[in-house]
């Protein structure tokens, strides 16, 4: 067992996924860190740090951002708790766009 | 705080601690937290005198580029990992990041038993708000919305509290009248704006008596219009909120005491794979989501 941890009761055992999205206001999900790989050897941590399996995670608000899906762009809205999403206009061609969060 | 590259999202989470590192002495693994999103740096001015929400430098999980919690590990300090106890359910502990928005600014607005209060906003915020000046003793509550959906919503949810359909388009005063009849002649000695809306911010400066507060917790466009004369010649004081600071130990106390309920907000559940539909579901007014929760229970 390394020093600079302690034992884990639960193991990690799928890979780590995260929900992402992109000034294109896309959406999808695919592998973050950190990766399973890391968490195995169990040397992701700093000082001070723990590692923590998400059980559960609330979407802010409206969940206001555009994305697209298989059946094209389309803009949802608004305005939501502690967050700003400032949309822009989207097209065909997939401009970027400025997809503010705070 | 622009997406400029791909960004993981998500700071409403809670979870079990599968790891620590060895100098972290406060929490075990099998602990059962509660992530507070937010990792300021604890030297500035705000920092140091416990407004920790003020932190120019603060590493804000999902603000670009600080990636968010919508994944299934993640690292954190232990610091900002709140212990949940036994009776709190996964969506109770999520839930703990938007009710400390609300007592954020209830603790600001310092609204006292007995106040009348008005709620602008039936979304997700406003309805965690209202659930709070409930359990603060405020009385007579208005909530408005323009949804009638969300105001069935906020009636389930608070049985007591009056609700008011905004009606687009109608003027401030006609909007201040509605809420003073619906207050049987009272006018709101404080209104509480979960919306940013131009307009609704207006409503609240025009409704609130004299002397009265509008607490703005609600956000919106970077500049808006301001019914300034209004505000000045009945001395009404404007507070707005940014985030929060010193919320998790006391939401945490309030849903374990049973003073604050707010369950009946999960409308809906998805697996962290299923996360797009999940965001569909959100955004989608017609499906009647109030707070979609995403998660990893397996």
């Amino acid at each position: 067992m390394s020093s600079t941890t302690t034992e884990t009761v639960v193991k990690p055992s799928k890979p780590n996924i995260g929900v992402y999205t992109n000034p294109q206001h896309e959406l999808w999900v695919a592998e973050a860190e950190p990766s399973l790989e890391a968490l195995e050897k169990e040397d992701t941590l700093k000082n001070g740090e723990v590692t923590i399996a998400v059980k559960s995670t609330g979407i802010c608000g409206y969940a206001a951002t555009s994305f697209t899906t298989d059946k094209g762009p389309f803009n949802l809205s608004i305005e939501a708790d502690n967050c700003t999403r400032t949309t822009a206009p989207m097209s065909t061609s997939g401009m970027p766009a400025a997809l503010a969060l705070w | 705080m622009v997406v400029t590259d791909s960004h993981i999202l998500g700071h409403e989470s809670c979870g079990v601690i599968i790891r620590t590192h060895h100098s972290v002495t406060s929490l075990k693994v099998g602990d059962r937290v509660a992530i507070e999103p937010n990792i300021p740096c604890f030297t500035c001015e705000p920092c140091l005198t416990g407004r920790y929400n003020g932190c120019e430098s603060v590493e804000f999980l999902s603000t670009p580029p600080v990636p968010g919690l919508l994944r299934r590990y993640v690292n954190h300090p232990a610091v900002w990992c709140h212990k949940l106890p036994d009776s709190l359910s996964w969506e109770d502990g999520a839930l703990l990041e938007p009710l400390s928005v609300a007592l954020a600014g209830l603790q600001r607005a310092k609204v006292v038993l007995g106040d009348p209060v008005l709620v602008c906003g039936a979304g997700p915020i406003g309805l965690v708000t209202l659930a709070c000046v409930r359990a603060a003793g405020c009385e007579p509550l208005v909530v408005t919305d323009i949804d009638e959906g969300r105001l069935k919503f906020a009636k389930e949810l608070v049985p007591s509290a009056r609700t008011l359909k905004v009606e687009i388009g109608e003027t401030v005063e006609k909007f201040a009248a509605r809420v003073q009849e619906l207050m049987d002649g009272v006018e709101p000695s404080c209104a509480i704006e979960c919306t940013g809306v131009e307009s609704s911010i207006a409503g609240a400066v025009q409704s609130v008596k004299f002397g009265g507060k509008v607490f703005i917790t609600g956000v919106g466009k970077e500049e808006i219009k301001f019914p300034f004369m209004r505000a000045s010649t009945r001395e009404v004081d404007i507070q707005l909120q940014y985030r929060y600071a010193n919320t998790w130990p006391r939401a945490i106390r309030l849903v374990q005491g049973g003073v604050v309920d707010l369950r009946k907000l999960v409308t809906h559940k998805f697996k962290l794979e299923e996360a797009k539909e999940a965001f569909k579901t959100a955004a989608d007014v017609k499906s009647g989501a109030i707070k979609v929760m995403i998660q990893s229970l397996d």
